[in-house]
C-alpha cells in the first residue's frame, strides 16, 4: 500500500467470489507526460534533470535520456563510453535486486534483513560512477577522461561476490549457475541456510510455486522504426499508457530479460511464469550481472574510436535500456537544437497494463478468505514490481465478477 | 526526506508532502538532520544535503507542472533547478512569472 504523492499509484481492484479472483481492475495514476516539461529545454539541461525527478532508477533513466538526445543531436559515442553505461545500469538492477531480497522476502519470512551487501554495492557503485564519470553527468558531450584502474575496483568486486555467495547462493555464484532444472533447484533451497534458500524453499512448500502463472507474451526486440511510428503517431499517449506489441500487451522483466536461460526454461515448464519462476528470475541475473560486471570492469576491452547511435530520422532519438523492472524507451525529438517532444515509455506500463501480465496473474487466483488473497496478491505484485506504490482493495461479490470495492 | 527523530527500526522524516514514519532497516538508524531518499516508505539511500535538496526542487516543480500552474514561470524554476551556482532547496513553486 503507499500514498500517492506526485509520481502517482497504481490501484488495483480484485473483485472475489467464491473463493476465486473472477475480476481483475488496474488503473494507474501516473503522469505520463511528465516529459514534456523538457519542450524547450536545452539536451544538456534535460539530462541533469531527469534523473532527479525519477531518482529511484535515476542511472537508467540518465542513461536512455543521454543516448535518445546524442542520437537525435546526431553525436557519435564510443563503445567504451556505452559500456560504462552499461555497467552503471548493472550495478544499479544489482542493488535493485538485492533491496527486494533484503526487504521483500526477508520480510515474507519473518527475517532481519542484513544491509551489508548493499551497503558494499552502493559504495562501490558510487566511487565507479565518480571514476568513470567525473562530471557527474552520463551525457557524452560531458565525458572526460576516466581515472580509474580495473584493480582497484576488482577488489571490492571480490569483497561483494563473497557476500553474495554467502547470503544469497550458499556456494561459488558459478557453481549455483550450473543449477539447470527445478528438481535441483528444489533440492539447493532446501538446505535453507539462504534467505533465497528460505524464501524458494518456503513459496514451494506452501504450494505457491506456479502462483499467479499466466499467459502472455515476453516483449521481443523492439525496432526503432516501429517504436518511432508508434510514438509519434496520434495513438503515442495511448501507446505510453497501455503499450501492446504484436496487438497484445507483453512482460519485460528479469524473467523475460533470462527465459531462455536452461534453469527457467525447466521451471517455466514446469510452474508457467508463476511465482517460483520470477524468484528464480531475479536470483539468475544476480549471479549473471556479477559476473558480467566482474567481466566489464577487469577487461573493459571496448574501443574508444566513435559510432553513432541508429538513426530513424533528423532531429530524433530513441534509446531502449535494459533497467531493473525491464526495458525503458526514450524518445526525443529536437528542433533548432531544443527538445521539441519528449517520451518516455517505462517497463511499469508494460507489466502493470490493464491486461497485462499482473491482470492475468491476479485473474482466477483462489484464496480461503480476504486476509489470505490480500498475502497472495502482494507477493505477485511484489514480484513483478512496480515502480510506484499501489493500492489494492478487494470487492467481496456474491452476484457477479466485477471488482468492487471493499 | 529529513530525517526528525530515529526510533528503533524506523525514523520520523519530513518531506514534500508533510511527515512520515520511513523504514531505516536497509540504511541503519540516522542522526536527525540527515537526508534519505524514500521510496513506497523505505528509506534507499542517505544523500548528501545538496543532493536531496535538488531532488526536493525537481519535484516541487513537477508538482507545480502537475497541479496545471498556468502563472508559474517554468523556465524561470527550471534554470534555478539547473544553476549549480544558486543554493539548492530555494525553488519556490508559488514564485510565478512575468
Amino acid at each position: 500500500m503507499a500514498e500517492a504523492g506526485v509520481e502517482g499509484r497504481l490501484l488495483i481492484d480484485l473483485g472475489w467470489r467464491r473463493g476465486r479472483v473472477t475480476g481483475v481492475s488496474v488503473h494507474s495514476t501516473r503522469p505520463l507526460n511528465m516529459p514534456r516539461m523538457f519542450c524547450g529545454k536545452k539536451p544538456a539541461e534535460v539530462t541533469v534533470a531527469l534523473p532527479l525527478i525519477y531518482s529511484v532508477c535515476g542511472v537508467a533513466q540518465g542513461c536512455a535520456a543521454a543516448e535518445a538526445l546524442e542520437q537525435a543531436l546526431g553525436m557519435p559515442v564510443s563503445p567504451a563510453v556505452r559500456h560504462r553505461r552499461r555497467l552503471l545500469i548493472a550495478f544499479e538492477t544489482l542493488k535493485e535486486h538485492l533491496w527486494q531480497i533484503e526487504l521483500k522476502w526477508t520480510r515474507f519470512l519473518d527475517r532481519a534483513p542484513d544491509r551489508r551487501g548493499i551497503t558494499q554495492l552502493f559504495s562501490l557503485m558510487q566511487d565507479f560512477r565518480a571514476a568513470h564519470f567525473p562530471a557527474g553527468r552520463l551525457f557524452a558531450a560531458e565525458d572526460s577522461n576516466v581515472q580509474a584502474t580495473p584493480v582497484q575496483f576488482a577488489d571490492r568486486l571480490d569483497d561483494l561476490e563473497r557476500y553474495l555467495d554467502s547470503r544469497i547462493f550458499s556456494q561459488p555464484r558459478q557453481s549455483w549457475l550450473e543449477i539447470c532444472d527445478w528438481q535441483s533447484l528444489s533440492k539447493w533451497s532446501r538446505r535453507c541456510a539462504t534467505v533465497a534458500q528460505q524464501m524458494l524453499f518456503q513459496v514451494e512448500n506452501r504450494g505457491q510455486a506456479g502462483l499467479g502463472r499466466t499467459r502472455i507474451a515476453a516483449l521481443g526486440a523492439l525496432d526503432v522504426k516501429y517504436l518511432n511510428r508508434r510514438l509519434a503517431g496520434a495513438g503515442a499517449d495511448r501507446f505510453i499508457a497501455q503499450p501492446d506489441w504484436q496487438d497484445a500487451p507483453a512482460e519485460t522483466s528479469a524473467f523475460t530479460r533470462h527465459c531462455d536461460h536452461p534453469l527457467l526454461l525447466s521451471l517455466a515448464k514446469e510452474w508457467g511464469n508463476g511465482l517460483l519462476t520470477r524468484a528464480a528470475a531475479r536470483l539468475v541475473e544476480l549471479a549473471l550481472l556479477t559476473d558480467e560486471l566482474r567481466n566489464g570492469i577487469v577487461d573493459p576491452g571496448t574501443s574508444d574510436s566513435l559510432e553513432s547511435g541508429p538513426c530513424v530520422g533528423p532531429g530524433i532519438g530513441i534509446s531502449q535500456v535494459e533497467a531493473a523492472r525491464g526495458r525503458l524507451v526514450h524518445r526525443a525529438e529536437l528542433a533548432a537544437g531544443r527538445v521539441a517532444n519528449y517520451q518516455i515509455l517505462a517497463p511499469t506500463e508494460w507489466n502493470f497494463h490493464p491486461k497485462g501480465v499482473l491482470a492475468g496473474s491476479l485473474l482466477g487466483l483462489a484464496a480461503g478468505n480476504t486476509a489470505d488473497l490480500q498475502q497472495r496478491a502482494e507477493l505477485l505484485i511484489n514480484a513483478i514490481d512496480p515502480c510506484v506504490g499501489y493500492q489494492l482493495r478487494i470487492g467481496v461479490s456474491e452476484s457477479n465478477g466485477e471488482p468492487g470495492r471493499e | 526526506m529529513e530525517v526528525i527523530e530515529q526510533r528503533a527500526f524506523t525514523a520520523l522524516c519530513r518531506g514534500r508532502d508533510g511527515e512520515k514514519v520511513v523504514d531505516t532497516t536497509l540504511i541503519g538508524p540516522q542522526p536527525a538532520g540527515t537526508w534519505i531518499l524514500n521510496f513506497l516508505g523505505s528509506a534507499r539511500e542517505v544523500l548528501a544535503p545538496v543532493e536531496a535538496k535538488r531532488i526536493a526542487d525537481a519535484l516541487a516543480l513537477v508538482a507545480a507542472l502537475h497541479d496545471g500552474r498556468s502563472d508559474l514561470d517554468i523556465d524561470a524554476a527550471f534554470a534555478d533547478l539547473l544553476d549549480p551556482s544558486r543554493p539548492p532547496g530555494g525553488f519556490d513553486p508559488k514564485r510565478t512569472g512575468g
